[in-house]
């Protein structure tokens, strides 16, 4: 991981394909996004988010073995994070162009939640890779430079 | 981070579970298990207590809405402890503020089960 002071830092891990590992993994890019200066809401907001990207990518992916991979990067745009898994993948179109499930569904709540907590969600590669930025509240990215 | 469970009986026939730490896809089965167990048994006036809770994601958001039908099927509720301001904009963005009685102590949540 490069150092935080500022803009650009990221990093780059491999994980098992184990729900075992998406707390760890989940809790690693908490850490980072505490670093660049989220904190409260924002900081939980992208926990959720991220935590539903991760068990998409080890629910999803019908394989037991290859892992998963996450890249997280922060700079200008805000907090980048790319989550890459070894799936089959799915119609990530039809998947975002869904509105918000109906209450008494037992599934499919994942991908409207970072839809309503990120600021942007993206889907590539057949639906196997996610793209999740959160930028950084106004006087949180004040606080930063001010530190820099 | 795990989940720790408690299941006790309280007033009457209702139960409360407790639980502790993170509520997600490696740790909802055993919350599941719990509320089924209690199911099973018959008890189908249910309080949940996520006060200690400080994460829940979809997949734990799904094991409480299959509790709150199976006890529904039965005539019983399930009512949720909740003041994490984080976990109730879960339920709000989701709408399960909608099915759910959300309250900010157990004393509340017991009482409006009966």
């Amino acid at each position: 991981m490069t150092t935080f002071g500022h803009v650009n830092a990221s990093y780059h891990r491999t994980y098992p394909q184990s729900s075992q590992a998406v707390g760890r993994a989940r809790r690693e890019v908490v850490d980072f996004a505490e670093h660049c200066g989220f904190r409260g809401q924002a900081l939980a907001d992208i926990e959720v988010a991220v935590g539903e990207g991760l068990a998409n990518a080890v629910e999803h992916s019908q394989r037991t073995d290859g892992g998963f991979e996450v890249s997280v990067s922060y700079g200008t745009a805000g907090l980048i994070v790319e989550i890459k898994d070894s799936g089959r993948g799915f119609d990530s179109e039809k998947m975002c162009a869904r509105a918000r499930p109906p209450v008494e569904a037992l599934r499919g709540f994942g991908s409207f939640i970072m839809r309503e907590l990120m600021d942007e969600v993206a889907y590539s590669e057949s639906g196997t890779r996610l793209k999740l930025i959160k930028r950084l509240p106004r006087a949180a990215r004040e606080r930063s430079s001010l530190q820099a | 981070m795990d989940i720790k469970v408690n299941v006790r009986e309280s007033e009457g026939d209702a139960y409360v579970v407790d639980l502790t730490g993170e509520i997600d896809v490696y740790t909802s089965p055993k919350v599941k298990d719990a509320i089924s167990e209690l199911i099973d048994q018959e008890h189908y006036n249910l309080v949940i207590n996520l006060e200690k809770v400080r994460y829940i994601d979809s997949t734990g958001l799904g094991v409480l809405i299959g509790g709150l039908k199976r006890v529904r099927e039965h005539g019983g509720s399930v009512n949720l402890v909740c003041t994490n301001p984080q976990i109730k904009k879960i339920f709000d963005i989701t709408g399960l503020v909608k099915i759910f009685g959300i309250f900010d102590d157990e004393q509340g949540a017991m009482k409006a089960l009966v």
